[in-house]
């Protein structure tokens, strides 16, 4: 029998507003159930907007949950750049 | 203030805004009650409740004035202001909790706005409540003295925030009235 895979990490490329700030963004992430650590890190600034590399760790991330967050937040998925996930 | 409230401001960087709202519209309301005491003590209106009524209609209408002037210019801002992020995004922000505080934010700066004259002249009128007791004359200086007291405290209040001196910021404020006072004398309006 197949264990549950659960999503243990994932990267993404995420366009958001300067406000929220990413302090604030970074705690709406970490607020999701499943999520452990969330660690962001600008990688472009405009006048409006910035673009953050987020690195999400967890017991098992929903990315369902993750996606809306982040939406809620007025940012938005550019990319996923990396996935782990492990087999119980 | 609550913390809902609090993320909204600081989304649209609002806090400056909202604060600077509220410091013109209570010394505006503060200037227009010394100038309705004055006048009625020059007019001869030596009722309480006359000098209640004019204040308090006075500050009704400021209120309304404020609250609805205010709403409309900080909704059409904040539309715009949404519009640029959403054209920066590429993507529509109706979902998201700028969306709130783009709808909330108007009406915190508004009743800022609206309120801020009506509390300061009801506290300055205060002493007319009392009349009674104290007499209308003694209320008179009563009122026109926690108006400059208000007035000081306003200037104070801005002296903190801009870190220069607190007490020439507070005494600049009551200057301001001193001059409005002056002006009223040589236009023979007390």
């Amino acid at each position: 029998m197949v264990g549950k895979i659960e999503v243990k990490k994932v990267v993404l490329d995420i366009l958001k507003p300067l406000e929220p700030s990413i302090v604030e963004f970074a705690k709406g992430l970490n607020g999701l159930s499943g999520s452990k650590r969330v660690d962001l890190l600008v990688m472009e600034i405009d006048r409006s907007t910035e673009t953050l590399k987020a690195t999400l760790e967890g017991a098992d991330i929903d990315l369902k949950a993750l996606t809306k967050e982040i939406e809620k937040m007025g940012g938005t998925i550019h990319s996923v750049d990396q996935v782990l996930t492990e087999k119980d | 203030m609550p913390s809902k409230i609090k993320s909204y401001l600081s989304i649209l960087r609002a806090e400056e805004i909202l604060r600077r709202y509220w410091v013109i519209n209570s010394f505006d309301g503060i200037l227009i009650v010394i100038g309705v005491l004055l006048g009625s003590r020059a007019a001869g209106v030596v009722h309480a409740s006359a000098i209640i009524h004019i204040t308090v209609a006075s500050a009704t209408a400021m209120f309304i004035s404020g609250f609805f002037g205010c709403y409309f210019t900080e909704k059409a801002e904040r539309k715009r202001q949404i519009k640029e992020l959403e054209r920066a995004m590429l993507k529509k922000l109706d979902k998201s909790v700028i969306h709130d505080a783009s709808t909330r934010v108007p009406v915190l700066i508004a009743l800022a706005d609206g309120l801020s004259p009506l509390v300061s002249a009801i506290i300055v009128i205060l002493p007319f409540f009392f009349s009674s007791i104290i007499g209308v004359t003694c209320a008179f200086y009563v009122s026109v003295a926690l108006a400059v007291a208000l007035l000081f405290f306003l200037g104070c209040f801005l002296g903190k925030l801009s870190r220069i001196s607190v007490l020439v910021n507070g005494l600049r404020m009551v200057l301001v009235a001193a001059l409005m006072i002056v002006l009223m004398l040589l236009l023979g309006l007390v």
